[in-house]
């Protein structure tokens, strides 16, 4: 009796929620209301869980969702571990015969998904799913990225050739997941979207071993030069290179810590607050500096920026392209914490170009 | 003059006199010193002479220890810690009645005992809910451990009376009685010393009055799983019991994690600020219902799994400290079937992107500050290979007080997960398992199965653990009789109850090691326990504990290859997973002690095993590695034992219905020659597959524009240096020496590549290697290496020139000599398959 009335009082409470939004009993039903919009499904552990439990307390019975879900889909999908014959047939009735979409890597959560069925972004991290507020703040940025970057799509769907790439790089740029393979697609060979779909960061790491660190520095500024590349493929690039430099190899010494200071900054740079911006910034500790890392901030002293003159580019931007996105989020506010010192961080944002100090180590640059 | 001499020679005489009786009183200690060390040993008067001061000086220590303190009259009341590989006697009177070995009885004479035993499990279980509690012995009663203990013992023999097992079984059936006999297990497992150590901890006397006053805590204390270092497991307990407090403790999630902390941290030896780490970690994360809620309802040995789970230490590169656990806890919730497959949130990646390799400490080195020093974080940032991706999966749900554990497998790392009931295997590829978590140190499949059923049936394991326990302390007693009594009964209730048939089996060693009816009815006992379904575990029962006593006592060697071969006869398959036979063939023939009763025992189960489509590719490997590893001496045994082998391999069928058991079995021997580098073996089987599983190779071979010379690699034999998992296809390997070509797979990386050993040393003119690969990579250069002996090798030019699916080796100039030849790559790993190696020129003639 008691299940009965919270359920019936739960129900009552989803009935309650904004005009606006769609209400779906079932998977499928949510795919086929959805049109344009997005799908937003609050997945949780119903019968193993108690965090689950308490956030679906929290999002649904309170019905603290309602104001954001506005023109999306709600669907409520419980998970259970085990099920019993009831458990089995809610699962059944609520999923027909589709599939919850791939890709989710922790519960409770809240899955954006489009009427294809694309999982277009996930709030599932344990700080933002533990309080209401924070994990729908996390909602609202991705619900206004999918309309964003289906206006953008829409407007590739209209286009052709170049612009229609250009419009496709555009959207993936933003930070929300593409639907299924509309890159992969449209990808033409060695178009700035072909790059991106085809890049292989293990592939790199094979060419340049074998080869010398002028080949490898052209090879790489040749890559990057072409365009197409995400902000993570080109630091990813630059890992690549920067590791093929500071392990030196056969017939080849390793390069000079000033740099590899200066290869490291670039990288981290092109955005420092991603994973890889934060692996640059931890090799410049250990690697140009002969540090270790510690539980304590990084010392400012590492953030000075070496340079590269011969190097090239990193921004991402094709030859002649001047309106690119550039070496973006170069702030010195990196993913571990703001370790710029006053005056060189001008620098390690802009001044990729400035000359570098003396490399006494004689490597090939 | 004379009457004065005669005085004074009178009082001279008289002061000798006096010097001899007075002296010895006043210098008591050197002259009984002297005699002493005289009477001790020739070797200690030798040496006085040799060196003045030294006999002294050793002589005064030794003496003065002996003299200075009294002879200890009173008996040693130290109860000595019991570990159960052991058994220890305690000092007391014999009791004649006691001190024979009962009969051997059948199955049906222990009809009765076990109707009693099965009545004793409900029994148990009901009782348990009852929850009995008796605080007897109060904190300050703990500060003499021994004196509880022998008034303990001398109650339970009153109560026991004439021990016999009717008796026995209606006492064990009363709370108050069990719990008696755990407090002496429990006293007996730590040792009286040891518990003295305890009480002079802060909360010492409180948590052993606290402990041995509860009937559950003491079984699940002592009956979950082995009892290693219970002094160590006792001290844990009382910093968790400190940590905690009495009331907390009383809960029984709390107290179950405490004690499942406590005792696998002393078994596993790791240190104190770790264990009470991963308590805090449980029982904060249960309190805060973080954990699934499937913890609140595991038994005590399954929470062991998970409490006890590896690596405790804190830090980067740690899966089983705290901050990795709970990093693991929030980010990776998912139902416990999820679980099993949670390693695809992992790229797999050898190297990084900025190319270190996974191997190396540059791998994740730049990143750890970021991830917080957190294993698991980092590695789904980085990636990582089977190490890191199984480790992911299996903590992610031990994070989340799910059983799983890690486990080896040949070159590769794969987990086991326990969804329900069931042991599942995650990111396998091989059938050889080893798990990193056991109980008994036994790491196969087969016993994590046997102890999932063994505890699934948990009362009735339980009753048979408690009979144990009795046993144990009647052998103490030195009440022999009722002890066999006890043990036999236990391993009858339960025979899938591997420690208790350890024990037993020890018992009757020390006992009545000679006792060819007992050690028969053991045999039969495991064969028709254990043996039903557990085939891995009675296999190994019998051939480390039950043959090496039993063999010597049985005089008719065909009987004894009789009931070798019959344990093989008596399993139907491989049970829950393939394992290795090897060990147990080992055993058996390592009773044969002529050559003769080899040959025979080899027949015996030849005959057998070939007729059995599991066994016989296993039965053929081990022969030809145990023909491998004889001693030269005149061949005979070898020549032998190889024209057995080829004969039973003749035998294999090949009709169509028999033929893809023959492919399965010569491929696991051609598989084993090839390892063992049996050229003459591998050709023969390699011809016989050709002969009766014709269908299963290639008609055409690769088109080949060869080398001068002819092919001096058909009759070679040929090994990659790939891991094979499923051997069932490696008589393909051998037609990749024939023209018609075959399959095998390839791994070129660093000294591992193809390697192939020839009848004789050739002089080489070139090489063709033939790939399944319609393009081969061709950024790194192939060579060849050949060597006269298959240990020194020597790099021969030119490199291989690749084109499509073929490399050319053109050595026509080079000089080039070799019985061994292999194929190597410069550069990373690369995988390719081979359909075809020939090696062209003439052998040597010498």
């Amino acid at each position: 009796m008691k299940k009965f009335l919270i359920n019936a009082f739960s129900a009552l409470l989803v009935a309650l929620l904004p005009a606006e939004a769609a209400i779906a009993r079932t998977y499928p039903d949510a795919l086929a209301k959805a049109g344009k919009h997005p799908i937003v499904i609050f997945i949780y552990g119903a019968n193993y869980d108690k965090v689950g439990q308490k956030a679906h307390e929290e999002f649904v019975k309170k019905n603290k969702i309602a104001p954001y879900i506005k023109q999306a889909t709600f669907l409520e999908m419980p998970l259970y571990q085990q099920p019993n014959e009831r458990e089995k047939k809610d699962m059944e009735k609520r999923l027909g015969n589709k599939r919850l979409p791939g890709g989710i890597w922790s519960y409770p959560c809240l899955a954006i998904v489009d009427s294809g069925g694309n999982l277009r972004a996930v709030v599932q991290k344990p700080e933002e799913m533990k309080d209401p507020e924070v994990a729908l703040a996390a909602l609202k940025v991705h619900l206004d990225n999918y309309y964003k970057q289906e206006k953008i799509l829409e407007r590739a769907r209209k286009a052709k050739g170049d612009r229609k790439a250009d419009h496709l790089l555009e959207a993936a740029d933003i930070d929300i997941a593409m639907p299924g393979n509309v890159l992969g697609k449209n990808a033409d060979g060695d178009t700035g979207l072909g790059n991106r779909v085809g890049y292989d960061p293990t592939a790199l790491v094979e060419a340049l071993q074998i080869m010398s660190f002028d080949e490898a520095n052209a090879h790489v500024r040749k890559m990057m030069a072409q365009g197409g590349f995400s902000k993570l493929q080109r630091q990813m690039m630059m890992a690549a290179y920067a590791g093929h430099l500071r392990r030196g190899g056969e017939k080849k010494q390793t390069a000079s810590k000033e740099r590899l200071r200066a290869l490291y900054t670039e990288m981290r740079n092109i955005d420092p607050k991603s994973t890889y911006g934060a692996y640059a910034e931890g090799a410049l500790v250990i690697w140009v500096e002969g540090g270790t890392l510690t539980e304590e901030a990084v010392p400012a002293e590492i953030n000075r920026v070496g340079t590269t003159p011969d190097d090239g580019d990193s921004s991402g931007r094709s030859s002649g392209d001047s309106s690119g996105s550039g070496s973006g989020g170069g702030s010195g506010r990196t993913a571990m914490g703001d370790t710029r010192i006053s005056g060189d961080d001008a620098g390690a944002e802009d001044d990729d170009f400035a000359d570098s100090e003396p490399d006494d180590e004689g490597d090939d640059f | 003059m004379s009457a004065r001499l005669i005085q004074l020679l009178a009082g001279s005489f008289l002061f000798f006199c006096i010097g001899v009786t007075v002296f010895p009183v006043l210098f008591p200690t050197k002259v009984e010193k002297k005699v002493t060390t005289v009477a001790r040993t020739e070797t200690v008067i030798k040496r006085d002479h040799q060196v003045d001061d030294w006999e002294t000086e050793e002589a005064d220590e030794d003496d003065a220890a002996w003299q200075e303190e009294p002879e200890d009259t009173t008996p040693d009341r130290r109860i000595a810690s019991q570990d159960d590989e052991t058994f220890d006697e305690e000092d007391v009177p014999i009791d004649p009645k006691q001190n024979v070995v009962p009969e051997a009885r059948v199955h049906a004479q222990f009809t009765s005992a076990l109707g009693e035993m099965r009545r004793f499990a409900p029994a148990l279980e009901k009782q348990e809910a009852e929850n009995y509690k008796n605080d007897e012995f109060k904190a300050a009663d703990w500060a003499d451990p021994e004196k509880i203990y022998f008034s303990l013992t001398d109650r339970i023999l009153n109560k026991l009376g004439k021990l016999d097992e009717t008796t026995i079984m209606r006492k064990l059936q009363e709370p108050a009685f069990r719990l008696d006999l755990a407090r002496i297990t429990l006293i007996r497992k730590a040792g009286s010393q040891a518990l003295r150590g305890v009480c002079t901890r802060p909360k010492g006397k409180e948590m052993l009055a606290s402990l041995t006053s509860d009937l559950n805590w003491m079984t699940n204390l002592l009956h979950s799983g082995p009892t290693k270092k219970m002094d160590q497991a006792l001290c844990y307990l009382e910093t968790l019991y400190g940590l905690v407090g009495e009331q907390e403790m009383s809960n029984p999630v709390t107290r179950r994690i405490a004690t499942t902390t406590a005792l696998e941290f002393a078994r596993e030896g790791w240190n104190e600020n770790d264990m009470t780490a991963r308590f805090k970690y449980y029982n904060d994360s249960w309190k805060e219902g973080k954990l699934n809620v499937a913890l609140d309802n595991l038994q005590y040995w399954e929470t062991r799994v998970v409490t006890g789970c590896k690596q405790p230490g804190d830090g980067a590169g740690s899966w089983g400290g705290p901050r990795n656990l709970a990093w693991h806890r929030d980010n990776v919730r998912l139902p416990m079937e999820q679980y099993l497959g949670a390693e695809c949130q992992l790229e797999y990646r050898l190297r990084n992107v900025a190319g270190d390799s996974v191997f190396s400490s540059e791998y994740l080195a730049p990143i750890w500050k970021y991830v917080n020093f957190t294993t698991g974080w980092a590695y789904r940032e980085i990636g990582g290979v089977c190490g890191a991706l199984s480790h992911y999966a299996t903590y992610s749900a031990l994070a989340a007080g799910l059983p799983a554990a890690t486990m080896g497998e040949p070159g590769h790392c794969a987990y086991a997960m326990r969804i329900g009931n069931e042991w599942h295997r995650g990111n396998s590829i091989y059938w050889q398992h080893s798990l990193h978590k056991t109980f008994w140190g036994e790491h196969e499949w087969g016993y994590l199965i046997l102890t999932q059923k063994l505890y699934e049936e948990r009362f009735k394991t339980l009753s048979a653990d408690i009979m144990v326990a009795m046993a144990d302390f009647l052998t103490a007693r030195r009440k022999m009789k009722a002890a066999f009594t006890c043990y036999e009964i236990a391993v009858k209730t339960q025979p899938n109850n591997w420690p208790a048939l350890k024990r037993y089996a020890a018992y009757l060693k020390f006992k009545a090691p000679e006792d060819k009816e007992k050690w028969m009815t053991l045999h039969d006992a495991v064969m028709d326990g254990m043996g039903k379904n557990h085939y891995h575990a009675a296999a190994t029962m019998l051939a480390r504990y039950v043959y090496p006593n039993l063999a010597p006592l049985i005089k008719d060697r065909a009987k004894l290859n009789k009931m070798y071969s019959g344990l093989f006869n008596h399993f139907k398959d491989w049970g829950a997973n393939r394992w290795d036979i090897a060990p147990i063939l080992n055993a058996q023939i390592s009773t044969c002690t002529t050559d003769d009763d080899k040959r025979a025992y080899l027949k015996e189960s030849l005959r057998v095993l070939m007729r059995r489509p599991d066994y016989s590719g296993a039965v053929l490997t081990w022969g030809l590695g145990y023909i491998s590893q004889l001693p030269e001496g005149d061949g005979k045994i070898q020549e032998d034992f190889t024209n057995m082998l080829v004969q039973a391999m003749g035998r294999t069928g090949a009709s169509k219905k028999d033929i893809d058991e023959t492919w399965a079995t010569l491929g696991e021997a051609i598989h084993a020659a090839a390892k063992n580098k049996e050229r003459r073996t591998f050709q023969a089987i390699g011809k016989l597959a050709h002969r009766k599983c014709k269908k299963k190779f290639n008609k055409k071979g690769p088109r080949v524009k060869g080398f001068s010379g002819r092919v001096v690699s058909a009759t070679a034999w040929i090994d990659t240096a790939t891991t094979i998992g499923d051997m069932s296809q490696c008589c393909l390997h051998w037609g990749v020496l024939q023209r018609f070509g075959g399959v095998m797979p390839g791994k070129f990386e660093g000294k591992a590549g193809l390697t192939i050993g020839m009848e004789k040393k050739c002089d080489i003119t070139g090489v063709v290697c033939v790939s399944t690969e319609e393009k081969l990579k061709n950024d790194r250069p192939f060579y060849i290496e050949t060597s006269d002996d298959g240990m020194n090798w020597y790099r021969a030019a030119p490199n291989g020139v690749i084109s499509g699916n073929q490399i050319r080796f053109d050595l026509k100039k080079s000089n080039v000599s070799g019985k061994y030849v292999r194929m190597l790559r410069e550069g990373d790993k690369y995988e390719p398959g081979i359909a075809g190696f020939y090696v062209y020129g003439a052998p040597q003639r010498n």
